[in-house]
């Protein structure tokens, strides 16, 4: 696919990298030369020296590119590049808007400018850290059916009570119906059927609703780290949307700011969540404001390297669950080593879902039949989200009765606002949100998963 | 310094020279010569190629200083084993010489030491014109082209050698882009060849007159040159060949994409053009008694010109017998070369068209020392970094000029013969001047010694200076970075 990136700040490079590497031809575009040097060099792509709109403005009507994500750090620029893109025969677009002002009111402007998708990174951020919280003993989530149902990483260490069972005996000893949709077993990846059983040392992917999930793990009693109670150092928009989520599940939120201003505003926006003014770098008000008691601890302050200590700190005060942003600093997995549980970078999620969506939409080629695509296991395992459109031949059949080739599974289902854990009676119907996990890479419709 | 992933590549060429030698070993087969020396090398090359291919190196990330060490190994590995036919066939019997024709080859100079030519078999013939032919945009734009190499970082191959000072990606991918150079470069090499042979030239002839003008090398099959063949046609379409080559590919790009307009916008090309008309009008009226028509004198002047400024090194006449004032107009563009992006050797109109720039702005800032302004080229603003690029890059260049002058003045030969020959063979022209290295003279009479000097000052200059100068840094070669 013929992909042009606008603007060449940490999402354009991870993305513009991330892209070259499956194939794609990238372009890509930013008015100062240092970083497309950098990317130039690491990376197979074009880039072009210029201004978001002065590109845009002259894309050439007889080859536009299929797809152009504008990721400057400007909102209106963003916008009118992705509308300037649309006029000059860009297929799709991709924007990144910050402001949630712009983004509270985007579904009224997101068609008037012909946008494919608007992207909030602070948001996604936000989403991602609320899953970890939700599913402490998850090493990884993803999500289906915009957010209803859920597909986890499960490490399965010694003494878990799956160890052994069968996938049948799974499903009749649990109170809940989830499915196991694949597992990692010493670098080898099963779709599993019946009889397969569950070892120590496996990774499982659970698929499932999100209160199924969490049934399920505490029934098993791998859910002992229910998170109750949170603290949040630093009040800014990430804070804002994650408090929001977290007091939605039913959590205690705390959050501690330092600006007087904010913390009056939040008060505004968030009547049920706990504002504290205070410095969240001092050891007193963090131990008066309870951090020993805290289930999870998230340290979401401007400053990197603030971040990363305060996180310690709640870890060696014996927080269970610490999570800490990181937008610049690149040590992640020195981070993990010495005790932060989680590191979120928010530019680093949101390319994430860029190229989830770009890998979708290039998998369904012409069709758009795909609406989302992920990638487990180190790209061995695909997870396809389909929208069922119209009738067809596996429509209103049990599953039972349509045979599923092997190394295909149907996750879940999404049917309005449930979510579905099929069995052999369940069947597909139009409208319905579909995840397939799968072995084989390069489906395109879920006609070819039956036989 | 990834050693593994530089032999890992070396090995990938290897393959391939194998495999451009079976061109000149069906060439044997056809005219009934002896093809055994070409398949023992490709044999010994493949060999060689397929051991070092056996395991992949599992760390592939290479950076720039691998990019140029594998450029300039790879440039002294293929002169070294393609000189092996030479010798084997007994064309040229001694391995200096065959080494130095091979580099002459490759390089694109032309330079040759051989005394007679139309005696010697053709597929020989064929191999060295052939060597022009590859070498002229460069052997490894061609295993990019056709093989993925490096992981998406192959544009640091590319980067060594491509001549100019920067080498720009005409689509998203390098290996795209190094097909489309390819497949143009193919197109007009083919349609010279059909033109040469709608004029009645022999089929063998016109293909490697194509090759050698293609390459901008100069190798010609005829002992007196392309003025043997006597037909003004032939002479006219490859002077207008030789001027093709020297401009820059990513113009033919455009062109080909419709955009004339952008393709015309080009400072170099018009610096170029200006420059070849300029020349051949001073020369034309300058050598106009010594020809009989007038049409005669155009044709000559109009091909001397682009045989030095495109840095091919034909020749239709003897130019040593000219006045002393074209004899030094010639000598000049032997400096000057073509177009960046080409084919052709030579320092490239666009570092003279900065210097230019670079002399008039620093002259105005001695006048107006307040005043602030920045050099543009194509309505782009070029950067400070290129600009003092380019200035190293002409200290260098002269530097190994004096240099290599020095050390073969221990031959004795007569200044002009030494200067020349070490111009010519370090801008890839072909002859010099004076009696010996002229258009009608060749460079054997130069010692085993001189022979090497000149081979590198070739390689030198076909790969602009430095990817062989870093072969002759040792902290480099260290496998640890520290």
């Amino acid at each position: 696919m013929k992909i042009d990136i606008i603007g060449c700040g940490k999402v354009g490079r991870t993305i513009a990298s991330g892209l070259a590497g499956e194939g794609h031809d990238i372009t890509v575009v930013d008015h100062n030369r240092a970083n497309l040097t950098d990317i130039a060099q690491t990376a197979d792509v074009m880039a072009v020296e210029a201004s978001a709109f002065d590109y845009a403005a002259h894309i050439n009507g007889e080859n536009p590119a299929d797809l152009l994500i504008s990721c400057t750090n400007s909102d209106e620029v963003n916008m009118l590049t992705g509308l300037l893109a649309r006029k000059n025969g860009v297929a799709r677009t991709i924007v990144r808007v910050r402001n949630p002002e712009y983004h509270d009111n985007m579904s009224q402007i997101k068609d008037e400018l012909g946008l494919s998708m608007v992207i909030n990174p602070e948001m996604i951020a936000a989403d991602t850290i609320s899953r970890v919280l939700l599913f402490p003993a998850a090493d990884g989530v993803e999500t289906f059916s915009n957010g209803r149902a859920e597909l986890i990483e499960y490490p399965v260490d010694p003494g878990n009570p799956l160890i052994g069972k069968s996938m049948r005996e799974i499903n009749l000893s649990s109170k809940v119906k989830v499915l196991i949709a694949a597992i990692e077993r010493g670098g080898d990846v099963i779709i599993p059927t019946g009889a397969d059983t569950v070892q120590q040392g496996d990774k499982i992917y659970i698929a499932a609703g999100r209160a199924q999930i969490q049934t399920f793990l505490r029934g098993i009693d791998s859910y002992k780290t229910s998170v109750q109670t949170v603290i949040i150092v630093g009040g800014g928009k990430i804070s804002y949307y994650l408090a929001d989520r977290l007091i939605h599940e039913g959590m205690t939120v705390k959050i501690i700011e330092r600006d007087k201003m904010r913390c009056e505003e939040l008060a505004q926006l968030l009547p049920d969540a706990n504002i504290v003014w205070g410095s969240g770098t001092n050891e007193d008000l963090l131990g008066e404001e309870g951090i020993a008691q805290a289930d999870a601890f998230i340290a979401l302050t401007g400053i990197d390297e603030i971040n990363v200590i305060v996180a310690l700190y709640a870890k060696k005060m014996g927080v269970e669950k610490v999570v800490a942003k990181v937008n610049q600093l690149s040590f992640t997995d020195m981070l993990k080593s010495i005790g932060v549980d989680t590191i979120v970078s928010p530019k680093k999620v949101t390319a994430n879902v860029i190229l989830r969506y770009v890998r979708a939409i290039h998998a369904s080629g012409e069709s758009s039949s795909i609406e989302s695509l992920s990638r487990l296991v180190d790209g061995r395992v695909e997870a396809l989200e389909f929208i069922i459109r119209e009738k067809d031949r596996y429509v209103g059949v049990p599953l039972k009765d349509l045979q599923t080739k092997n190394g295909f599974l149907v996750a879940c289902i999404g049917r309005r606002n449930r979510v579905i854990v099929p069995g052999g009676f369940d069947t597909i119907e139009v409208g319905d949100s579909v995840v397939i996990v799968t072995t084989h890479a390069g489906v395109t419709s879920i006609e070819e998963i039956f036989r | 310094m990834n050693r593994k992933m530089i032999v890992s590549i070396l090995a990938k060429l290897m393959l391939l020279e194998a495999l451009l030698l079976l061109a000149p070993a069906m060439v044997a087969v056809y005219f009934g010569e002896s093809f055994w020396p070409f398949l023992l090398v490709a044999a010994g090359c493949a060999l060689i190629g397929l051991l070092g291919s056996l395991f992949l190196p599992k760390n592939q990330t290479i950076y720039t200083k691998e990019g140029f060490f594998v450029v300039g190994l790879v440039w002294v590995l293929w002169s070294l084993v393609g000189a092996l036919p030479f010798v084997i066939t007994g064309a040229i019997p001694n391995y200096v010489d065959a080494f130095f024709e091979t580099a002459s080859g490759f390089t694109t100079t032309g330079s040759s030491i051989l005394t007679e030519i139309e005696s010697l078999p053709k597929s020989i013939l064929f191999w060295r014109s052939f060597t022009h032919w590859i070498g002229g945009m460069g052997v490894l734009v061609f295993l990019i082209a056709i093989v993925p190499l490096a992981q998406g970082r192959s544009m640091y191959l590319m980067k060594a050698e491509m001549p100019g000072p920067s080498a720009d990606k005409l689509v998203p991918k390098t290996a795209n882009t190094a097909k489309i150079l390819y497949l143009i470069y193919m197109g007009l090499t083919l349609t010279q060849f059909i033109l040469l042979l709608c004029g009645g030239m022999p089929v063998f002839d016109s293909a490697v007159n194509a090759f050698a003008t293609a390459g901008t090398g100069g190798f010609s099959v005829k002992n007196a040159g392309i003025g043997a063949y006597g037909s003004p046609y032939a002479e006219w379409i490859i002077t207008i060949f030789m001027y093709l080559f020297g401009i820059n590919f990513n113009i033919y790009y455009l062109i080909l994409l419709r955009r004339v307009k952008a393709a015309l916008h080009n400072e170099e090309l018009w610096m170029y053009l200006g420059i070849i008309v300029t020349s051949v009008t001073v020369i034309a009226f300058n050598i106009s008694g010594l020809y009989a028509t007038v049409s005669e004198t155009i044709r000559t002047s109009a091909f001397q010109v682009a045989a030095v400024i495109s840095s091919t090194g034909f020749s239709t006449a003897d130019f040593v017998q000219w006045p002393n004032l074209s004899q030094m107009i010639l000598f000049l563009l032997m400096f000057l070369g073509a177009c960046a992006g080409s084919t052709g050797g030579g320092l490239k109109v666009v570092r003279l068209l900065l210097t230019c720039k670079i002399i008039r702005r620093d002259l105005r800032k001695i006048a107006r020392p307040r005043e602030v302004s920045c050099i543009r080229m194509d309505g782009k603003v070029v950067e400070e970094e290129t600009l003092s690029g380019i200035k190293t890059y002409l200290l260098v260049y002269f530097a190994i000029i004096f240099g290599s002058f020095i050390f073969l003045m221990f031959e004795g030969k007569d200044v002009i013969t030494t200067f020349t020959s070490v111009v010519t063979c370090f801008n890839n022209i072909g002859p010099g001047l004076g009696p010996i290295v002229g258009p009608a003279g060749n460079f054997s009479t130069w010692s085993a010694f001189g022979k090497i000097v000149l081979s590198f000052d070739m390689l030198l200059g076909r790969l602009e200076i430095f990817s062989i100068l870093l072969l002759f840094m040792p902290s480099l070669w260290k496998k640890k970075v520290l």
